[in-house]
C-alpha cells in the first residue's frame, strides 16, 4: 500500500526533494519521477505539494531555481542543490539514520509482532 | 546585481505567466506519460489531475509566495540601489566641490531669506489678531472735509452715537492721542510705560479674552470709579516677568497722581491702539475726545456704519452746538476701516516690499541652480552617455540624478534652516517700533517648506530633466573627443537666457535698494527747518495737588524753566505741547479767522496749534519772515497774539500781508479759549509735527494758552552732560518736580526714521546677495565655456593670438548676456519699483543715479563673475591644452 504524500511529514517531503536534486539538477516532474522510481512508488507523493516545497526550500536558499529547456524542448524550471542545502541534507540524513535504528531497534525487540 | 537583472526587475517580471508555465509543463508531462502507457487521452488526463492532486490550491500558494518575493526583492534592490547611488553621489560631491558648496549655499541663502521674511509676514500681516471674529471689528473717524482730516469725537457725542447706532451692535473709544509716555511707579520700581485711555466696554467690543484677571468693563469707566487699569501681555512679560502676582498689586500713575490696581493681562499681540502697555479706563471730564472702534452687527457693512456715523455727526453738531469743543472739533463726514487693517496698515507696505525682494531673491537662487545643475549635466553628458550605452536604463539614471538633487537639496534646506533662524533674530531685532506683534514671530514651518520645495523643484527640473530627455545627444557625447562635455547649441542658449534672468532680477532688487538709500539720504538730511543737533526734549511732571490754582501751577513750572534756562551749557529753552514728530492731528484745531466767515465755516482747515515760549525762534533757529516771535512781554493780561508759519499764513491769506490778522479757536476748548489772537509775526515752515512735511502750525504764547511740562532745549554740548544739571535744576525751586523723559532730537528722529533705515538696509542686503549670486552664475557660465573650448583656446593662443583676444573671446558670450540682462532689468525695474512709491521720499521711482548705480553695480559683478575664469583662461598653456585629451 503507497503512503499518500498527506503523511508524510513536511520535514521528510524536503528531504525527499533535497535527494532527489543531489544527483543532478531537475524540474518538478523529474523529481516526482525520481521519487516514484527510487521507492518502487512506495512513497507516493501528491506531486502538485511538491511546489509549495520547492519554495520553501527556495525561501532558505537550499536550492536555486532557473529556466532552462526540457528533454522535449519545453521551457522548464530547473531546481539545482545549492552548498547550504547539501549541508543540510547531510544533517538531516544523520538524523534519520538515527532514528530509523532506533525504530528499527524498537521494532525488533521482543517480543516479536508476529 | 547586474544590470540586465536591474532592467527585468524595473519592467516587473511575469509572474503569473511562469508559475502557469510550470505546472502545465508538470500536468502535460504526466498526461504524456499515461498516454505513452496506452491510456486515452481524457484518462491521461483524469490520472494526472489525480496524480497532481490540488492544482487550484497549488496555483494560489505560488501566487501568494511569489508576489511576496517579488515585493520584498524589488524593495531591497531598491534600497540597495539607494545606499549605491549615495555613495556614488557623495563621491562625485565631493570631487567637484565647488559645485556642491555653491549649490547648497545658494540654496541655503534662498531657503533662509525666504523663510524668514514670510515667516514674519505670516505672523504680521496674516495671522487672526486675539479678537472674536476680527473682521465684524471696524475703527471710525470722522473727519473734516476735503484735506479729510480725521477728526476726534468728543466723548458726549460719543456717547450719543453709541445710544443711538443702529449698524453697530456696540461701540468703543480710546483718547484720541493714542498712547502717551507715562511713569508708571510698581513699589520702588519707576518704569515708563505706554498708557491707552479707553472707554469701560472697549475690550467688550473687541471681543477679547484675558490671559489673566479679568479685562476693563463698563462700570469701570464712571466717575468714583475704584481706579484699575489692564497691561498687555507683553508688558507683563518683561516688566513683571510674567509673575502671577501681578494681578492684584497697586501701582501708581506718578503724572496723574493716581493709584491703580492692575486687575489683568490682555491676550498677547494685542497692543492697540499704538502698542499699549496699559489701558486706563476713561474719565469722562478729563479726556474729552476719543477714535471710536465698533463691532458691526450681523449683516451690515462697514460703509453703512461710515454713512451713519457721517449723517449723525452733521446732525448732532446742529442739536448740540454748544457742547464743549463741538465747534472747533467739526467734521462732515466720516470713514470705517477694518481694525486688522488699521493695526497692519503701514507695517503692510513694508513687509511687501520685504516679500517682493524675497521673491525675487528666491527667484535668483532657483534660477542659480538651475544654472549649475545644466552646467553640471552638459559637463556630465558623457559620463551619462557611457553608462546608458553600458545599459544603464532612463529611468535608473533619472532615479539616480533625482536622488543627487535630493541630497544637494536636503543640504540646502538643513542650511537654509539655521541660516533662516538667525535671519530672523536679527529681522526682530532691527525691526523699527511698531511693527505689531514682532515679538511674536517664529520660524514658520510652513514658509520653509514652500521655499525648500520651490527651490528643490527648480534642481529637478534643472538637473534631471534635460539629462533623461536627451536620448540622441547621448549618442553624440559619445563620439564627441572632447571628455569635459559637449555643449550644444541650445543648452548654452538656455543658460544664457536663465543668466540673463537672474542678472535682470538682481537689478530690480540693486534698483529698490538703491531707490530706498537715496530716499533714506534724502530723509536723514531732511530740513526740517531747524538744527537737529544739540537739540533736545525733555518733559517735567509735578504733583497737581500741591498747587491750589492753575497760576500757582504754572508758576512753579516756569521756576523750574528759569532754573533749568541758567544751567551752563542751556542755549535757549521753550514749552512746547507735543513731543515730536506725533502727527498733525495732536494739538490740531479750528480757527476762526475774523473778517473771513468763509474761512470759518466747516470747510476750514484743521490745523496744528503750539503754545510756546520767547526763546522758541532761538531754540528752533526758526528765522522771522515778517513781524517778531512770541515775546516775554506777551503774558497773560497783554493782548492776546499769535505767531504763524508761512505756509499757514499762505493758506489763510493769500498774498495778503499776514501781520494784524486776527483769529481764535473755533468753539470752546477744554481751556475755555475764545480770545480774538492778532498775528505778530510769520517764521518759516517747520517740520516738527512729522517728519516728511511741514505742518502749518499757529503759534501761542504758553502764558496766553498753557504748558504741560514738555520743553525743548537747546544746548552747547550733548545732553548726556548736562541732563544732571538739568535734572537738579527741574527740582531746585520744588523737589517734587521730577525730569523724567529726556530725548535728544536725533533720538527722536531714529523712530520715524527706523523704518527707511531697516527697509533700506534688509533691501541693501538682499540686493548684495542678489549680486553675488547673479556673479557667482556668470562665473559659472564663463568657466564653463573656458572649460570646453580649452583646446580651442590653446590652438589659438598656439597661432599667436593674444591674452587680450582670449579674455575676449571668453568673454563675447557673458558681455552679450549682460546687455540683455541689463536691457531685460530696467524694464522689470520701471514696473517692479511700483511697489515702492509709498517709501519714497523725494526721490522718484526712475531716479536715474540709482538705476544708474544699480547698473553699474550689477556690470561690476558681472565683470568680476566672467573676468576669473577668462583671465584662467588667457593663462591656457598651449602646450599642454593640446596634448590633454581634452
Amino acid at each position: 500500500m503507497p503512503i499518500e504524500s498527506s503523511d508524510l511529514l513536511q520535514g521528510t517531503l524536503q528531504v525527499l526533494i533535497l535527494k532527489a536534486l543531489l544527483a543532478e539538477s531537475a524540474h518538478g516532474y523529474g523529481i516526482a519521477r525520481w521519487i516514484e522510481k527510487t521507492t518502487d512508488d512506495a512513497l507516493r507523493v501528491e506531486e502538485g505539494s511538491l511546489y509549495p516545497a520547492l519554495r520553501r526550500l527556495e525561501d532558505k536558499r537550499y536550492v536555486s531555481s532557473d529556466w532552462g529547456l526540457s528533454e522535449n524542448n519545453r521551457r522548464a524550471r530547473y531546481y539545482r542543490l545549492t552548498t547550504a542545502g547539501r549541508a543540510y541534507l547531510r544533517n538531516e540524513a544523520a538524523a534519520w539514520h538515527r532514528f530509523s535504528r532506533a525504530m528499527t531497534r524498537v521494532m525488533r525487540a521482543a517480543p516479536a509482532l508476529s | 546585481m547586474s544590470a540586465s537583472r536591474r532592467y527585468a526587475r524595473f519592467w516587473g517580471r511575469d509572474i503569473d505567466g511562469d508559475i502557469d508555465d510550470e505546472l502545465r509543463f508538470h500536468l502535460e508531462s504526466l498526461i504524456s506519460q499515461y498516454e505513452c502507457r496506452g491510456a486515452t487521452r481524457a484518462a491521461a488526463e483524469q490520472l494526472a489531475r489525480e496524480r497532481f492532486g490540488d492544482l487550484v490550491a497549488v496555483e494560489r500558494a505560488l501566487y501568494a509566495h511569489d508576489r511576496a518575493v517579488h515585493r520584498y526583492n524589488t524593495w531591497r534592490d531598491a534600497v540597495q540601489s539607494l545606499a549605491e547611488d549615495l555613495r556614488i553621489i557623495l563621491r562625485a560631491l565631493r570631487r567637484a566641490p565647488a559645485f556642491s558648496v555653491t549649490t547648497i549655499a545658494t540654496l541655503g541663502l534662498g531657503i533662509a531669506a525666504t523663510s524668514a521674511v514670510f515667516s514674519v509676514a505670516d505672523t504680521v500681516l496674516i495671522r487672526p489678531l486675539p479678537i472674536r471674529a476680527q473682521d465684524r471689528v471696524v475703527a471710525l473717524w470722522a473727519t473734516a472735509p476735503g484735506a479729510a482730516t480725521e477728526v476726534p469725537t468728543i466723548l458726549d457725542r460719543y456717547e450719543r452715537f453709541r445710544r443711538s447706532t443702529t449698524t453697530l451692535a456696540d461701540v468703543a473709544g480710546f483718547a484720541h492721542y493714542g498712547t502717551s509716555l507715562v511713569p508708571l511707579q510698581d513699589r520702588d520700581v519707576t518704569r515708563h510705560a505706554r498708557e491707552a485711555v479707553v472707554t469701560g466696554n472697549f475690550f467688550a467690543v473687541l471681543g477679547a479674552i484675558p490671559v489673566r484677571g479679568r479685562l476693563l468693563r463698563r462700570e469701570d469707566d464712571v466717575i468714583g470709579a475704584e481706579p484699575v487699569i489692564v497691561i498687555s501681555e507683553r508688558y507683563w512679560r518683561s516688566e513683571f516677568g510674567g509673575d502671577r502676582t501681578a494681578v492684584g498689586r497697586r501701582v501708581t500713575i506718578l503724572n496723574r497722581e493716581m493709584t491703580a490696581t492692575i486687575v489683568g493681562v490682555a491676550p498677547a499681540g494685542l497692543e492697540y491702539p499704538n502698542g499699549a502697555d496699559y489701558w486706563l479706563p476713561i474719565v469722562p471730564t478729563k479726556y474729552p475726545a476719543v477714535d471710536l472702534v465698533g463691532r458691526l452687527r450681523d449683516r451690515t457693512t462697514p460703509n453703512a456704519a461710515r454713512a451713519e456715523l457721517a449723517v449723525f455727526i452733521r446732525n448732532d453738531a446742529r442739536a448740540f452746538p454748544t457742547s464743549l469743543g463741538a465747534r472747533s472739533l467739526v467734521a462732515s463726514d466720516a470713514v470705517v476701516q477694518p481694525l486688522s487693517e488699521v493695526i497692519i496698515g503701514s507695517a503692510r507696505r513694508g513687509l511687501t516690499v520685504l516679500v517682493a525682494a524675497v521673491v525675487g531673491l528666491l527667484l535668483i537662487a532657483c534660477v542659480n541652480v538651475s544654472n549649475l545643475m545644466l552646467v553640471r549635466s552638459t559637463a556630465r553628458a558623457r559620463e551619462m552617455a557611457v553608462r546608458r550605452a553600458l545599459g544603464a536604463s532612463s529611468r535608473r539614471l533619472a532615479l539616480q540624478l533625482t536622488v543627487e538633487v535630493s541630497v544637494l537639496a536636503l543640504a540646502g534646506a538643513v542650511l537654509g534652516a539655521c541660516v533662516a533662524e538667525l535671519l530672523l533674530r536679527i529681522l526682530i531685532a532691527v525691526a523699527p517700533a511698531g511693527v505689531p506683534r514682532i515679538d511674536e514671530v517664529a520660524l514658520s514651518p510652513a514658509a520653509l517648506a514652500v521655499a525648500t520645495v520651490a527651490t528643490t523643484m527648480a534642481l529637478l527640473l534643472s538637473g534631471v530633466l534635460p539629462a533623461v530627455s536627451s536620448a540622441s545627444p547621448a549618442i553624440e557625447a559619445l563620439r564627441s573627443d572632447s571628455r569635459a562635455g559637449t555643449d550644444s547649441r541650445h543648452a548654452r542658449s538656455v543658460r544664457s537666457a536663465l543668466v540673463a534672468a537672474q542678472l535682470a532680477l538682481a537689478l530690480v532688487l540693486l534698483a529698490g535698494a538703491g531707490l530706498l538709500l537715496r530716499s533714506l539720504v534724502h530723509l536723514e538730511d531732511a530740513n526740517l527747518g531747524y538744527d537737529p543737533t544739540h537739540l533736545s526734549i525733555v518733559q517735567i511732571t509735578a504733583p497737581f495737588h500741591k498747587y491750589g490754582t492753575p497760576q500757582q501751577f504754572n508758576d512753579a513750572f516756569d521756576a523750574a524753566q528759569r532754573q533749568m534756562r541758567s544751567v551752563p551749557g542751556v542755549v535757549a529753552i521753550t514749552p512746547v505741547l507735543a513731543w515730536p514728530f506725533t502727527g498733525s492731528n495732536v494739538f490740531a484745531a479750528r480757527f476762526d479767522v475774523r473778517d473771513r466767515p468763509a474761512l470759518s465755516s466747516a470747510d476750514a482747515p484743521y490745523v496744528s496749534w503750539d503754545a510756546v515760549g520767547p526763546e522758541f525762534s532761538k531754540a528752533f533757529d526758526a528765522s522771522v519772515v515778517r513781524g517778531r516771535g512770541i515775546s516775554a512781554a506777551d503774558r497773560l493780561g497783554t493782548p492776546d497774539v499769535a505767531v504763524v508759519t508761512s505756509d499757514l499764513a499762505n493758506q489763510y491769506w493769500p498774498g495778503e500781508n499776514a501781520l494784524g490778522k486776527q483769529l481764535r479757536f473755533a468753539g470752546t476748548t477744554s481751556a475755555g479759549d475764545t480770545a480774538w489772537r492778532t498775528v505778530v509775526g510769520v517764521i518759516k515752515p517747520l517740520n516738527y509735527r512729522s517728519l516728511r512735511t511741514p505742518t502749518p502750525t499757529v503759534l501761542l504764547s504758553y502764558p496766553q494758552a498753557f504748558q504741560q511740562g514738555i520743553f525743548a532745549v537747546r544746548s552747547r554740548g550733548e545732553l548726556a552732560t548736562l541732563l544732571p544739571d538739568l535734572r537738579r535744576a527741574a527740582a531746585a525751586s520744588d523737589h517734587d518736580i521730577v525730569l523724567w523723559r529726556a530725548q535728544t532730537m536725533d533720538d527722536v528722529l531714529a523712530g520715524p526714521l527706523s523704518r527707511p533705515r531697516v527697509e533700506a538696509f534688509v533691501l541693501a542686503v538682499f540686493a548684495a546677495l542678489a549680486l553675488f549670486l547673479a556673479s557667482v552664475g556668470v562665473y559659472g557660465v564663463v568657466a564653463f565655456v573656458v572649460r570646453a573650448q580649452t583646446r580651442e583656446l590653446g590652438i589659438r593662443i598656439a597661432l599667436g593670438a593674444t591674452r587680450a583676444d582670449v579674455v575676449r573671446f571668453a568673454l563675447a558670450n557673458s558681455v552679450r548676456v549682460a546687455l540683455v540682462g541689463v536691457a531685460l532689468g530696467g524694464v522689470l525695474t520701471l514696473v517692479g519699483t511700483g511697489f515702492l512709491t509709498s517709501e519714497l521720499f523725494e526721490v522718484r521711482r526712475g531716479d536715474p543715479a540709482a538705476l544708474a548705480g544699480a547698473a553699474a553695480a550689477l556690470l561690476l559683478g558681472v565683470a568680476i563673475g566672467g573676468y576669473i575664469p577668462a583671465r584662467r583662461a588667457a593663462h591656457i598653456d598651449p602646450v599642454r591644452a593640446l596634448a590633454s585629451e581634452g
